[in-house]
């Protein structure tokens, strides 16, 4: 198992040093200049010359590169061009309320999804399982920002129950906080679930017409041990490959649903950055949405592992 | 085949029990989000990042946070917001003011027993080290450009002397902009500021969120019930809308005009408070290649734009249509002048005709994030094809847009430019009335308009400077390259269960003197 988990590790590496290099040159893809844009319109020739300096943009770009990755390996991310805040700081003060929405979201999206996928897996013809396979549907196709709109002008406008937008630290106040986080998490979680709920229905439904739920039944297994144990266990892989790739998904959602419910959290510190043309923040964010992402893809690939004991020990793959 | 007990009937019975369970569920969160209603916050919804808390940046997302923290010498307010009625100038920090014959000197008398938020002294030398600070090109960041005229400053007494490079009228005008900070917060005023204002700083998480609490100390009495003033940031306007109508917000400032609407049938005030930025058509005659190098094209666009039906359609019929670059509240607006560039498309074409040119065409650019500029571009199109001219419109990421329209590569730009707001005695200069082609200062530029400037700037009898200043603008409006549209606005509401706000001149939104039932 620890060979398996040391091989996904060491193709993890490269990815993400690749990445870094793709994020480092798409800042110079994006139009403007950063000294330029922090000094604004009525800054002297002598003024733009003194900051780009001081930002290294003078350097030839395999420089620049380098010293960022220098300094990134130091845990120096830089300070935020717009107001001198240490980016780390930055990050650090916004990190735990993404972490808390995408959290919130999944455990959403993992209770309503897995639910859901068992009912209309367990019974595919049912009116239930198309009433199920209808909700999916839509829920994928309904944009995020749209569904947290409609939800806080019911929820929040509409009905008073709860807060239309911000943040109220745990440590602060307990109730609060959850009922800050209570919308931005269903926006989020609603489409994480429909993904998820799919794809388990249709695993469902194809392990039970296999013979080893013939053999189970046959031998007299009460249903539901057929189902948690022998049939989820068969269904749940291509799940988890969703909710891997569904992960990708999520971290573009923390965005928009940071911004529409005016959370402080990194989606809504990647988007004053992006306008703001605030380049370190936009760089130091990015490259930690990819190091999850990364990191999840690889938390998925061990929990193959531990599921399915033939990919740990490489034999699909022969 | 029967794997599971999960029945329609048992589906139903849970769905029963949870719909059962909404009603005191709905209760008790009701009653959560009363308990979380405080007369003594003020929550002001935002929705332009604070870039800085250094009171020495002249910004409008910040102005209301300035007022807030800190206290001008000399203030002018806006009597009535909507005219745009100035009232005359009051005393705050300073107790009085002298101003010599020839416009060369200004004396301040500082007011006594103010303290800073940090408790120290509000003393003559304190002051003046501020003002020295804000006049320096390299410590005063925007506010340097706006006290240019004072050339230094000194302390007799308990009076803080100003004297100016040349005679200044403006100067004292400009003073009003300037807000006094404590000189042991220099080094950190961008993050941690200390003012002598009715609130002093708590919190600051940039993008979240900005907290001030009432300053016990301050120097004057303020019949407000707000102890706490909270900026929450907003990156969506929609989420700042459904906050304001779920009562999360008492105040909204710098929304969208089309939001105008929808507060007000949530019970809320709104009006747009007028900004220092006009709707430009902006022209560049210096093309070769461009028919608007023509006089005539020019003149005949400037009467070829519906601004009606732009204020109508782009900005709800909240901002008044201009065709001179000045605003109709301001002492220097001719209605006689202004008539001649009305929206009158058989003159238009007559202009068109004189040109001579033959089917006349232009390249109009606006900016990839300006919804406005783009909904103008296109009825100015419309527009523009009645009298036989084409506009090719194309979108443009918006910084190329501004170095292209700094360095003159473009024909036409539609876009908002900043402008002074030209009050009786201030008249400012528009950044947008230049050549085409730098240096964009200094008196070779512009001779004909700069001239004019300062000739005007120099007279002092009120009656003759409105005059002086009126033929500045006809000046500017006859040689340049910029058509106004119509002045801009942001969306502001209060909700119905605050009162006080006022507007300020020069710096807008005044939060101090609010009170909240």
């Amino acid at each position: 198992m620890w060979a398996f988990i040391g091989r996904r590790i060491l193709v993890a590496v490269p990815v993400l040093f690749g990445a870094s290099i793709a994020l480092f040159l798409l800042l110079y893809v994006l139009p403007g200049d950063p000294a330029a844009f922090v000094l604004g319109d009525s800054a002297t020739p002598i003024q733009l010359a003194t900051l780009r300096h001081t930002l290294r943009l003078d350097q030839p770009i395999p420089l620049q590169y380098l010293y960022w990755l220098g300094s990134l390996l130091r845990g120096d991310l830089g300070d935020s061009l717009v107001n001198g805040y240490p980016v780390a700081r930055l990050i650090a003060q916004r990190l735990p309320v993404a972490l808390q929405l995408t959290a919130g979201s999944l455990v959403i999206g993992c209770t309503l999804g897995g639910a859901a996928g068992m009912i209309a897996g367990i019974r595919p013809d049912s009116r239930l399982a198309r009433l199920i396979d209808f909700l999916n549907a839509t829920a994928i196709a309904v944009p995020v920002f749209w569904l947290g709109l409609l939800l806080q002008i019911l929820f929040a406008v509409k009905l008073g129950w709860l807060p239309a937008g911000g943040y109220v630290a745990f440590t602060t106040d307990p109730v609060r906080c959850i009922r800050s986080l209570v919308l931005p998490c269903v926006t989020l979680g609603i489409g994480t679930a429909a993904v998820l709920a799919r794809f388990l229905a249709n695993g469902i439904a194809e392990s039970l017409h296999h013979d080893f739920v013939l053999t189970a039944r046959a031998k007299g297994l009460p249903p539901r041990r057929i189902l948690l144990k022998h049939v989820l266990r068969n269904a749940v892989i291509p799940a988890i490959t969703a909710l891997g790739i569904q992960f990708g998904r999520l971290i573009g959602g923390v965005v928009l649903t940071e911004a529409v419910f005016n959370l402080p959290g990194l989606g809504t510190l990647l988007w004053t950055a992006l306008v703001q043309r605030d380049y370190f923040v936009i760089q130091a964010v990015t490259l930690l949405a990819v190091a999850a992402f990364i990191l999840v893809n690889l938390a998925t690939d061990i929990a193959y592992g531990v599921i399915d004991p033939r990919i740990r020990a490489g034999r699909l793959s022969r | 085949m029967a794997v599971s007990t999960l029945t329609r009937r048992n589906f139903l019975a849970a769905g029963t029990t949870i719909l059962g369970a909404g009603a005191p569920l709905s209760a008790f969160l009701r009653s959560a989000a009363a308990r979380a209603a405080d007369t003594q916050t003020l929550t002001v919804g935002t929705n332009i990042p604070f870039t800085t808390l250094d009171p020495n940046t002249i910004n409008t997302s910040v102005f209301p946070f300035r007022n807030a923290v800190f206290d001008p010498l000399i203030d002018i307010l806006v009597t009535d917001i909507a005219k745009y009625q100035l009232g005359d100038i009051q005393t705050e920090l300073a107790s009085g003011y002298t101003v010599n014959k020839d416009f060369t000197e200004i004396r301040m008398r500082i007011r006594d027993g103010v303290k800073f938020h940090d408790g120290s002294a509000m003393t003559p030398d304190a002051v003046a080290a501020a003002l020295k600070y804000a006049i320096d090109p390299k410590t005063g960041g925007t506010m340097a450009g706006s006290l240019a005229d004072i050339a230094s400053v000194a302390v007799d007494g308990n009076e803080v002397v100003m004297k100016t490079s040349a005679p200044s009228v403006d100067a004292l005008y400009r003073l009003t902009l300037f807000r006094v900070q404590a000189p042991s917060g220099f080094a950190h005023n961008a993050n941690t500021p200390i003012g002598t204002g009715p609130f002093k700083f708590v919190e600051y998480e940039p993008g979240d969120h900005l907290t001030l609490e009432r300053f016990p100390g301050y120097w004057k009495q303020i019949p407000s019930n707000i102890k706490t003033l909270t900026f929450r940031f907003f990156t969506d306007p929609e989420a700042m809308l459904n906050s304001a109508l779920s009562g999360e917000l008492d105040i909204l400032q710098f929304g969208l005009l089309k939001d105008a609407g929808a507060l007000k049938s949530g019970g809320w005030t709104a009006y747009a408070a007028p900004i220092a930025d006009y709707e430009m058509l902006v022209l560049n005659y210096t093309d070769p290649k461009s028919a608007l190098g023509n006089e005539n094209i020019r003149q005949a666009i400037a009467r070829a734009i519906d601004r009606k039906a732009i204020v109508k359609n782009v900005y709800y019929d909240l901002v008044q249509p201009i065709t001179i670059p000045m605003s109709p509240s301001s002492p220097t607006y001719d209605p006689a002048i202004a008539a001649e560039w009305d929206f009158n498309l058989t003159a238009a074409a007559e202009f068109v005709k004189k040109s001579g040119i033959a089917n006349p065409s232009f390249n109009l650019r606006t900016g990839t994030n300006d919804p406005d500029g783009q909904k103008i571009a296109q009825i100015v199109k419309g527009d523009l094809a009645k009298i036989g001219v084409t506009a090719n419109i194309a979108l443009v990421d918006p910084t190329t847009l501004v170095n292209d329209a700094v360095i003159g590569n473009f024909q036409a730009n539609v876009y908002a430019c900043s402008i002074g707001v030209p009050e009786v005695q201030d008249f400012e200069d528009c950044s947008v009335y230049r050549p085409n082609k730098g240096p964009f200062s200094g008196d070779k530029t512009f001779p004909n308009y700069k001239q004019a400037y300062y000739a005007a700037a120099a007279v002092v009898d009120p009656p003759a400077r409105i005059a002086a200043f009126k033929h500045v603008f006809e000046i500017l409006h006859q040689d340049a390259w910029a058509i106004p549209i119509c002045m801009r606005g942001l969306l502001c509401g209060q909700s119905k269960q605050t009162s006080g706000v006022v507007y300020d001149a020069k710096t807008h939104l005044v939060y101090q003197g609010i009170v909240k039932s």
